[in-house]
């Protein structure tokens, strides 16, 4: 089993470009997710927000008078 | 014909770009994970030596994929540059902005891997070959193109207009750079190893996992372009009704499931 | 008789301010001081180099004045009467690119014989040399526009503008720089002329349209 991992003296060439692209995907993998979630994460804290407000008004508008 | 008149019609408006790619996302996923891990194994463990290289030539499974897809990806960035700058697209906005980072991730692992390469091939990491050169500057007109889009933050819309520009002005230079570039080291210097062409890959054995390791980053840049794309459709249009729509309804569907 | 009005108007601000001429020329001496300091002096080495030094110097040395060529006019408002007074953009571009290259690339093309003789460049290449930059300078000068017009809203936009008009320069300090290195060497440099006289015209053509939509874009 082990021998199918040696590439004899080019080890370091093909582990190491097939790291670099595996890293290189996961890194871009994960900020394109973090980023997805952030923003629904915004938009959604922000609609909260919004209808907080308006209840908050009308609840106003009712005890006041 | 009409359908697929109507499809693009549909795809062209942010809501039902939004609505229609939500499905594909996932998908997209697990192709390019499935093909990545077939590819691999059977590029690195079961491909025949090549008879030159020996087990150096493996890097082509990650190389010549990347490579291929920093100059497609490229071209789509200046088409949907076009699209964006001359009919104001906003989703061809979005696509343009979603595919450059991908791109110049691309472009990066290209070198990267290709200084990999050369140091066993050339026993050098760096040598100013024609493609390595003009892979260098193809990175160049990326940063280019995200660059001025950061750079501008006051009127995403405007920026992105500004980078469809950038991009149609490389996509119009980039022959021309190509070809100075190859002239060039023909002049210069002798022609040196090329990675893929004089050892010529031919055995099916060999070409059918950089085929599959091909397709499977063709899949992953459409996962990483259409969730980027979505992304920056959210966020331009964060104010507009579909997507507070678009966004409640994933909880009003999720709430039933998890009542019953 | 605009585009003359325009040229005229923008040479003589170039040349009242005085330092948009003589800062290119001083940044290329500045320079080409450094060479032989960090290389030694060797008549040998720095011949050999010279061809590629002269040339980079000449475009480094434009390179630093355009971001301000659209600026002013950004700033001042004068962009908004070239639109408003319904002149061509892209001939309003070209009258731009005109004025800069008379204030910056007529001194630059002087000054680089001085350059070649600091740094031992062969005597047969000086012809070559005028004759290269004569048909590059203006390309320096149409692509900064596009350049200039592209960033002339982001502040210290000068990092970006190299950015974005190194790429393009690429092919042209390829035929550039190689003509004069083929005369250094005895060839014929007809050939890299030629290319470079192509990409001049190209650039003649296209850079005042991309200039032009890049105004418009920063205008809207």
């Amino acid at each position: 089993m082990m021998e199918l991992f040696d590439m004899g003296k080019y080890n370091f060439y093909v582990w190491g470009s097939v790291a670099v692209f595996f890293i290189a995907m996961l890194a871009d993998y994960i900020s394109v997710s973090r980023k997805h979630k952030q923003i629904k994460r915004l938009i959604k804290a922000k609609g909260k927000r919004q209808r907080n407000q308006s209840a908050n008004r009308r609840n106003n508008r009712d005890t006041n008078p | 014909m009409n359908r697929l008149l109507k499809f693009y019609h549909e795809l062209g408006s942010p809501p039902s770009f939004y609505r229609i790619t939500s499905h594909w996302l996932k998908p997209m996923l697990i192709l390019a994970i499935v093909f990545t891990v077939y590819g691999l194994i059977d590029g690195l463990f079961f491909a025949p030596e090549d008879y030159q290289q020996g087990d150096s030539y493996r890097i082509i499974f990650v190389h010549v994929p990347a490579a291929w897809m920093s100059m497609f990806i490229y071209a789509i960035v200046g088409v949907s540059g076009i699209m964006a700058f001359v009919w104001r697209m906003k989703v061809a906005e979005a696509v343009m902005m979603a595919s450059a980072p991908i791109g110049a991730i691309f472009t990066a692992i290209t070198l990267l891997t290709g200084m990999l390469w050369g140091k066993p091939m050339w026993g050098t990491y760096w040598d100013w070959d024609a493609r390595m050169t003009s892979e260098l500057i193809l990175l160049f007109l990326y940063i280019g193109v995200l660059g001025i889009y950061s750079a501008y933050d006051e009127d995403p819309r405007k920026a992105a207009r500004l980078a469809a520009l950038v991009a149609i002005i490389g996509l119009i230079n980039l022959p021309i750079i190509r070809y100075s570039v190859y002239w060039w080291t023909s002049i210069h210097q002798g022609s040196s190893v090329s990675l893929m062409g004089e050892s010529g890959i031919k055995d099916w054995d060999m070409l059918r996992p950089l085929l599959v390791m091909a397709l499977a980053t063709k899949f992953y840049y459409i996962y990483s372009m259409l969730n980027r794309a979505q992304t920056h459709l959210l966020k331009t249009e964060q104010n507009k009704n579909w997507v507070k729509k678009a966004l409640i309804e994933v909880k009003t569907d999720v709430q039933p499931g998890a009542g019953s | 008789m605009r585009f003359g009005a325009l040229v005229k108007r923008d040479v003589l601000v170039s040349w009242r301010k005085k330092s948009n001429i003589y800062q290119p020329l001083v940044f290329q001496l500045l320079i080409v001081t450094m060479f032989p300091l960090g290389l030694g002096a060797g008549a040998q080495t720095l011949a050999k180099i010279a061809p590629a030094v002269v040339w980079i110097l000449a475009l480094l040395s434009t390179l630093i004045t355009l971001e301000n060529i659209f600026k002013d006019d950004y700033e001042d408002g004068s962009m908004d009467v070239y639109v408003l007074s319904g002149m061509s953009l892209p001939l309003a571009a070209l009258s731009k690119a005109t004025a800069h290259w008379l204030t910056t690339g007529i001194p630059v093309i002087l000054f680089a014989p001085v350059i070649g003789v600091l740094m031992h460049l062969p005597e047969q290449s000086y012809g070559v040399l005028l004759l290269s930059l004569l048909l590059a300078t203006p390309i320096f000068s149409l692509l900064g526009t596009v350049g200039s017009a592209l960033i002339v809203n982001i502040k210290n936009g000068g990092m970006l503008l190299s950015v974005l008009i190194m790429p393009l320069l690429s092919p042209v300090l390829i035929f550039g720089a190689g003509a004069v290195l083929e005369t250094t060497l005895g060839n014929s440099a007809l050939g890299h002329l030629l290319l470079l006289l192509g990409c001049t015209i190209l650039t003649l053509t296209l850079a005042p349209i991309a200039a032009a939509a890049a105004i418009k874009v920063n205008l809207e």
